[in-house]
């Protein structure tokens, strides 16, 4: 009886050290992603300005011929796909992934590039072809980190390596909601223009409106992977918050438990040393 | 002084500017732009140079600036740029440095791996940087 009570006294406290350790990752997880938050905050008006120029620059004029302006089905899709490098947060690493080879028919034409270690590991170790890799940054990411991706991207697409470009990255659509999203980057889609709706004014495109797009393009490309780091690593830490969360939660529960069958047992031990002091007590008389 | 419009000015890391003049200068790919209230709508690639917006007491306010585009709407002017700083935010040591390095990449030339048009665009922009603040000094 007595080493069921110690037993059990050893399975409480190494629950509790758990807990102790995914309390404060869920304080750590909390305290980075109010940073996270508030980056995404201030980048956001630059990624939305961009991402509406291209829209209204496309939308504006039809007779904009470009490589980089969608023209079919694409073969050899490129796929960029951001993860985390550490674990311990939910589905958060494997929803990216899983969401960047549903739609691979073929490994073989399928190329990636993977940001994080996550993702890079979990791709190699299943024969994808990753042909570069970014790790380490995705919990602070720089400008800098986006501008090499989008120049390793549109080097290959325009070399023909590849023939269209997808983003993957986690939406942050509240701190306890994250999507994982799959964006065409390249080539754009010709957005939908309705039926007189369209941009009345004429807009002067200096030099020209193939100029302007050529060069707002790789803009377009390096703020939009920008964008998806910043929103992806505070995804990261909403998702990372929640798992840890959960976690304390199950531990409390286990401990509760515990704690319940440990009392149990003390009391079945007190009652039966009380049960042979009275048959002994008993049988002396 | 004449009417103002809004001015937006946006960078990767933040809102750089947000507020109402009645000019702004900006170096475009063609040369040099100034717009005034009213101007047609109009989208731009800038280069690195500089940027002069007009205060209220008819001086102009210099920032330095790198690559870029602009928008112009009925609305307000976007400036969308990859850094901007206002002249005397400008750390001229470090764009000193800056230039300084760049220079050594060139001469070191392609044989060592040294991606030139990066060095030479890193070298625009800091005797970019120096010009403005010489010239504000």
């Amino acid at each position: 009886m007595a080493s069921s009570t110690r037993d059990i006294k050893r399975k409480i406290r190494s629950v509790n050290s758990t807990m102790q350790i995914t309390k404060a990752f869920e304080l750590v997880s909390t305290a980075k992603l109010k940073r996270a938050r508030d980056r995404m905050d201030i980048t956001k008006p630059y990624f939305d300005t961009i991402q509406s120029a291209v829209h209204d620059i496309l939308s504006a004029d039809k007779s904009i011929k470009s490589k980089f302006v969608s023209s079919g089905v694409s073969h050899k899709p490129l796929y960029i796909v951001v993860s985390s490098d550490r674990g311990l947060c939910g589905g958060y690493n494997i929803n990216a992934i899983k969401k960047s080879v549903e739609n691979v028919a073929d490994k073989e034409n399928a190329k990636y590039i993977a940001v994080g270690k996550r993702a890079n590991d979990v791709l190699k170790q299943n024969g994808y072809n990753v042909v570069d890799s970014f790790l380490y940054i995705s919990e602070k990411p720089e400008f800098v980190h986006a501008v090499q991706i989008a120049k390793t991207a549109t080097r290959m697409l325009e070399k023909g390596e590849v023939d269209s470009i997808h983003f993957v990255y986690t939406r942050f659509v509240s701190s306890i909601s994250q999507v994982a999203t799959d964006l065409i980057l390249l080539p754009i889609e010709r957005p939908e223009v309705v039926e007189g709706e369209g941009p009345s004014e004429y807009i002067n495109y200096e030099p020209s409106p193939e100029d302007v797009l050529h060069y707002i393009i790789p803009k377009y490309v390096e703020s939009t992977i920008f964008g998806g780091l910043i929103e992806s690593s505070a995804a990261e830490q909403a998702a990372r918050r929640i798992a840890m969360e959960n976690a304390s939660d199950n531990a409390e529960e286990i401990i509760e438990d515990l704690t319940l069958s440990f009392n149990q047992a003390r009391q079945a031990a007190i009652t039966q040393e009380i049960s042979e002091i009275v048959g002994g007590a008993e049988a002396l008389k | 002084m004449g009417k103002k419009f809004k001015l937006d000015v946006v960078t990767p890391d933040r809102i750089f500017l947000e507020g109402e003049t009645d000019m702004v200068i900006l170096r475009t790919t063609e040369g040099d732009i100034g717009i005034l209230y009213d101007h047609e709508p109009l989208v731009a690639p800038l280069k690195v140079g500089s940027m002069r917006v007009r205060q209220d007491d008819q001086t102009f306010k210099w920032a330095a600036c790198s690559a870029g585009f602009l928008t112009v709407n009925e609305e307000k002017v976007t400036v969308v740029v990859d850094s901007a700083e206002w002249v005397d935010e400008i750390d001229v040591e470090r764009a000193l440095e800056a230039k300084k390095r760049a220079e050594s990449r060139i001469q070191d030339g392609p044989e060592k791996g040294v991606d030139i048009l990066r060095a030479r665009l890193a070298l625009e922009r800091a005797i970019n940087r120096i010009r403005l603040y010489e010239l504000n000094k």
